[in-house]
């Protein structure tokens, strides 16, 4: 397979020296490789009374403690955010320099929907302070003592691809040693009910990847990572469990929720993250895919990829965690870093029981192999493309 | 890099309001939202500037609220006829990003795209990251749109919570970045060289941050405005003459700063 042209030389390489996740398969890296290893579905009808959505129909809710922050998407934020620099071992006496940027659909929104749905659009709460996103950012600056540059991105389903590339570029501009990127969202009645009046919630739960998918199914989550110079983390000792090699993103300018159906801005985002990586595309070998389950995302990523990869391994994630909005991306970069870190192409939650969709390989199961780049490709509404590509930590150390 | 054109929409302002412009059709004018339509505003009277933009700018939008008044309809439908009786329409165009696609969609600009929230110091973080998608090669040009548009609902909750000094306003600025020599003003991070640099801001700034920004006279926009959004200090650009500025926006507990060297004609 031919070598894409190059748009410009390569970006450098980051190292990726700390990872974090909380979804429905739980906190922590050890919850989510068991999820991911297994294929397991993180999907559930629960009775949780804050959404009521949640009794009809599966989401990937998490139900665990968490820590006390005004929002929940806050705490969902700082949950991954603490995980991440616990195991990049980077002491609080030396974030000073660290970036934060954040990427959010929903902020506190579950906390100011509910006051509005109850009291009226006359009463004015000071519970409408958490809904701006910028609070989970600041919130993560001051707890976790990260006082460099800030950003905060609401790109829909994409925000966390737009945290993760604005964490790039900052520590590859020298703006800052290291990055602390997070995607973070928190259930919230209007997203539910916003995709449920679109009829793209799949009422038995989403099957990404296959013939019989039916639509999406909507999670909660975070993850988080620490993204550092090379230089930075080579000066600390630090461990680097994976490099974060390059990004693409080019938007459709076609349909505020529809995807263009030729994939062509999605190829010229992927085309982008790997000229930025200096990788050929028979380096690819494996390829997380957005896959919502919905007929005409997952039917642009896969037609597309096998344009570009043939029957390259491909699996969605969204049946582990549901679709996590705007922290997507992050939590499934915490997948990519696992998957590369352990030579372990994880297994597409759901395909194993329906007909893989053709052209790429739907990895029906798990398995062991040798990984050297693999990609990470995020959609969203208002026609965003985006894609990340991850390396070997020994690319970096 | 440099500011390369600049250009405001504020609604009730004589010959700076938000009329659409031709080049929306009558279909999407029904279906956008009305930050969009102040967008949409802004972006024409860029246009008028220089002509079409690059097919592959960049562009960056920077607003705290974003598209409100959808996301107030869609929970008002909410609230009447239940969770699964939502209205798509408003919530298609809620998502934060729904003006940057739009603007997007109708000149066909497909550069990297994201919409920045985070309060008054986002045009400068959107001006940040563009600068740094110009610089790198990753867009031949940036749109940064910031601005704000407010219901009467979110109006309300603003100024009640936020404390402003001045009253809730809206508007829209558009800037484009561009790299290489020729007209505007050039655009730094760095602490630029001037030492008689003019501060700008929108009038965010609390007294203990006006005094580090002391020792130049300060122009705030929102006297001039006569209202306040966030990030309103880059409306008040083409107030202050020719020379350097410095404009400096506070978010919270934090302080951003973006020089502007002087003014230049082709």
């Amino acid at each position: 397979m031919s070598v894409p042209p190059l748009i410009r030389e390569p970006g450098l390489a980051l190292a990726i020296t700390g990872i974090g996740c909380i979804g429905a398969p739980g906190r922590g890296v050890d919850a989510q490789r068991a999820a991911l290893s297994a294929g397991t579905c993180g999907l559930r009808v629960v009775a949780d009374a804050r959404l009521p959505l949640t009794r009809q129909v599966p989401t990937g809710v998490v139900d665990l403690r968490l820590p006390p922050l005004p929002s929940r998407t806050s705490a969902l934020a700082y949950a991954a955010a603490q995980d991440a620099l616990r195991s990049a071992n980077l002491a609080p006496d030396k974030r000073g320099e660290v970036a934060v940027v954040v990427g959010t659909c929903t902020g506190g929104m579950p906390e100011s929907e509910a006051v509005f749905l109850r009291d009226g659009d006359q009463v004015v709460s000071e519970i409408y302070r958490r809904q701006h996103p910028h609070r989970t950012t600041q919130a993560l600056a001051r707890l976790l003592g990260c006082h460099g540059p800030q950003g905060t991105h609401a790109l829909a389903c994409a925000s966390a691809a737009a945290a993760i590339i604005e964490a790039m570029e900052l520590v590859r501009s020298g703006a800052c040693p290291a990055a602390l990127a997070v995607g973070a969202d928190a259930l919230t009645r209007v997203t539910m009910a916003g995709f449920t009046s679109l009829m793209l919630v799949d009422p038995q739960g989403c099957r990404p990847l296959t013939a019989e998918r039916g639509g999406m199914s909507l999670g909660e989550g975070a993850g988080a990572l620490l993204i550092e110079h090379p230089e930075h983390a080579r000066r600390r000792g630090a461990r680097v469990l994976a490099s974060l090699l390059g990004w693409g993103e080019h938007p459709d300018a076609h349909h505020l929720t529809a995807p263009e159906p030729g994939g062509v801005q999605l190829e010229r985002a992927i085309n982008d993250a790997l000229a930025d990586a200096g990788v050929a595309r028979a380096a690819v070998g494996y390829v997380n895919a957005h896959g919502t389950g919905t007929r005409d995302n997952d039917q642009v990523e896969t037609t597309t990829l096998a344009r570009l990869f043939g029957a390259v391994p491909t699996a969605s994630a969204k049946r582990t965690y549901g679709h996590t909005m705007g922290a997507a991306a992050a939590v499934e970069a915490v997948a990519c870093c696992l998957a590369i870190g352990e030579q372990q192409l994880w297994a597409s939650a759901g395909a194993a029981d329906g007909t893989p969709l053709p052209g790429v390989e739907v990895l029906r199961q798990t398995r062991a192999g040798a990984l050297n780049v693999v990609l990470s490709t995020t959609l969203a509404f208002g026609g965003v493309n985006a894609c990340l590509a991850f390396g070997k930590g020994e690319r970096c150390a | 890099m440099r500011l390369s054109r600049y250009a405001r929409a504020i609604p009730g302002h004589a010959s700076e309001g938000d009329a659409w412009p031709t080049w929306v059709p009558a279909g999407a004018r029904r279906r956008f939202d009305p930050l969009t339509r102040l967008a949409c505003a802004a972006v024409d009277r860029l246009l008028q500037q220089g002509g079409e933009l690059p097919p592959d700018t960049a562009v960056l939008v920077a607003t705290s609220y974003g598209a409100v008044e959808s996301t107030f309809r869609f929970a008002q439908s909410i609230a009447q006829f239940g969770d699964a009786g939502g209205s798509p329409t408003p919530f298609t165009t809620s998502v934060h990003n729904s003006c940057a696609a739009a603007i997007g969609e109708l000149l066909r600009l497909r550069g990297p795209t994201t919409t920045i929230s985070q309060g008054a110091t986002g045009p400068i973080a959107a001006l940040r990251f563009a600068s740094r998608l110009v610089e790198t090669g990753r867009a031949p040009a940036a749109l940064v749109l910031a601005g704000e548009r407010h219901n009467e609902w979110s109006r309300r909750v603003v100024a009640e919570l936020s404390g402003a000094a001045w009253p809730i306003g809206d508007g829209m600025v558009g800037c484009l970045v561009e790299a290489g020599q020729g007209p505007g003003r050039a655009l730094s991070f760095r602490p630029a060289d001037a030492t008689n640099t003019s501060v700008l801001t929108g009038g965010h700034l609390s007294e203990s941050e006006q005094a580090l920004v002391g020792g130049t006279p300060a122009i705030i926009a929102a006297h001039r405005l006569g209202c306040w959004w966030p990030g309103c200090g880059l409306a008040g650009l083409d107030w202050c003459g020719d020379g350097p500025l410095r404009l400096a926006e506070a978010e919270g507990d934090r302080q951003e700063t973006l020089w502007l060297g002087e003014f230049h004609r082709s």
